[in-house]
């Protein structure tokens, strides 16, 4: 016989014992259930962190979107306060650029109100009333990201004439204005008031501003714009 | 990870050839128990595809041989390999059991060369590829392994 049958011979009688087979089978076997209880756990882990993240992502959206200022509304009587509302008109902040608008603060409290539930509150505050007098005039300011927001907002005053009992004037800002009124620790109105008084007097001061009411000033530059008129026609007449 | 069945077909399929190649390399029951089901776990977590049927079995050659010899060039084996009995195969045959133990005492780099052709049928060449040796080595490590084995089972052979 030569060696190849030999070892053929020889090798073919060495065979696996079917109790090794089966105990691999087995140790096979609870390793796939450890693998498969591994995954499912890695699976729902994995759901876990996903959802985590989500909310974490959706809170980090949401918390930006909520709390982001997107409009700016002074309201100046003599009290010069200013709400800086979100995209959803909730006010957000509520600040104070005199004493007499802290007194105000004081007695209200504006944070996450509608911006028009809000301008209704300061209205009817006590403390408001003890401010107002025949020859008072709301001055609201309003600086907005959107043209339509800014829109929307004058008219959500329009629709409080009944509320305030007084008279009241709205006009539009810049969103920039916002920025360098609050350098100068003016609220908005009464910077886009100084502003417009500075055309007609240049030796008007930030200073001077933060003593005086908007009213005040919306006077001044009526008289500026009256004499100015005037002159013109006096001008004028010369000519004739 | 690989089904239960074709596991248990793999199992049905190469047990008897990976229990061989470990056969050859390791000296008892216990080591041998090792590396047969540490073969079969890297079958079950290997993900790869098989081209067909052949190259399966070559795979489990070149895993089995690995895994073999990564065990005895473990540390703990090299310290403390004894002179164990050769697993128990007292119900071969006289002459069966000459020849195993004619193979089995080989050197080592004999012993799966030898197996691998004249038990599995395959080429110098293809042993080549499995052991990861050059085509020229296989032939001589054949004859080298061949002429030892006559040398040791003197005239039984031809």
């Amino acid at each position: 016989m030569n060696l190849s049958n030999k070892i053929q011979e020889t090798f073919d009688d060495v065979k696996c014992k079917p109790e090794l087979k089966l105990k691999t089978k087995d140790y096979l076997n609870e390793i796939r259930l450890k693998k498969n209880g591994q995954n499912r756990f890695n699976h729902r882990k994995n759901l876990i962190v996903a959802f985590v993240s989500l909310i974490f992502v959706v809170g980090i959206g949401s918390y930006s979107f909520l709390m982001a200022p997107f409009s700016y509304v002074s309201v100046d009587v003599n009290p010069s306060l200013e709400l800086v509302l979100n995209r959803l008109d909730w006010v957000i902040e509520a600040k104070a650029y005199n004493e007499d608008g802290e007194v105000i603060l004081s007695d209200v409290s504006l944070k996450g109100m509608n911006y028009k539930d809000a301008i209704t509150c300061i209205a009817k505050s006590e403390k408001m009333k003890e401010y107002l007098d025949q020859d008072s005039v709301y001055n609201f300011t309003i600086a907005s990201g959107s043209s339509h927001k800014e829109a929307e907002l004058c008219l959500t005053i329009e629709s409080l004439s009944s509320v305030l009992d007084y008279p009241y004037n709205s006009i539009h800002s810049d969103l920039h204005c916002v920025e360098e009124a609050h350098k100068e620790d003016l609220s908005l109105g009464k910077y886009t008031a100084y502003q417009e008084l500075l055309q007609y007097d240049s030796t008007i001061t930030i200073e001077d501003c933060h003593h005086m009411s908007v009213e005040e000033m919306h006077h001044q530059t009526e008289t500026h714009k009256s004499n100015c008129q005037g002159g013109m026609k006096h001008h004028g007449g010369n000519h004739n | 990870m690989r089904s239960e069945e074709e596991v248990d077909l793999a199992i049905e399929r190469y047990s008897d050839m990976v229990r061989r190649i470990c056969l050859v390399h390791l000296k008892n029951n216990a080591d041998t128990e090792d590396i047969f089901q540490t073969v079969f776990l890297k079958y079950l977590l290997y993900e790869k595809e098989f081209a067909n049927e052949e190259h399966e079995k070559a795979w489990f050659v070149t895993v089995t041989v690995n895994s073999c010899k990564d065990y005895l060039k473990s540390f703990f084996k090299k310290r403390t390999v004894p002179l164990e009995m050769i697993a128990d195969f007292s119900d071969l045959s006289d002459q069966h059991q000459e020849v195993l133990s004619a193979v089995l005492s080989l050197p080592p780099k004999y012993k799966d060369a030898i197996y691998l052709h004249y038990y599995e049928g395959y080429t110098a060449l293809e042993i080549s590829s499995l052991l990861n040796k050059k085509e020229n080595t296989i032939y001589s490590l054949l004859k080298r392994g061949r002429d030892l084995l006559k040398e040791m089972l003197g005239g039984e052979l031809e």
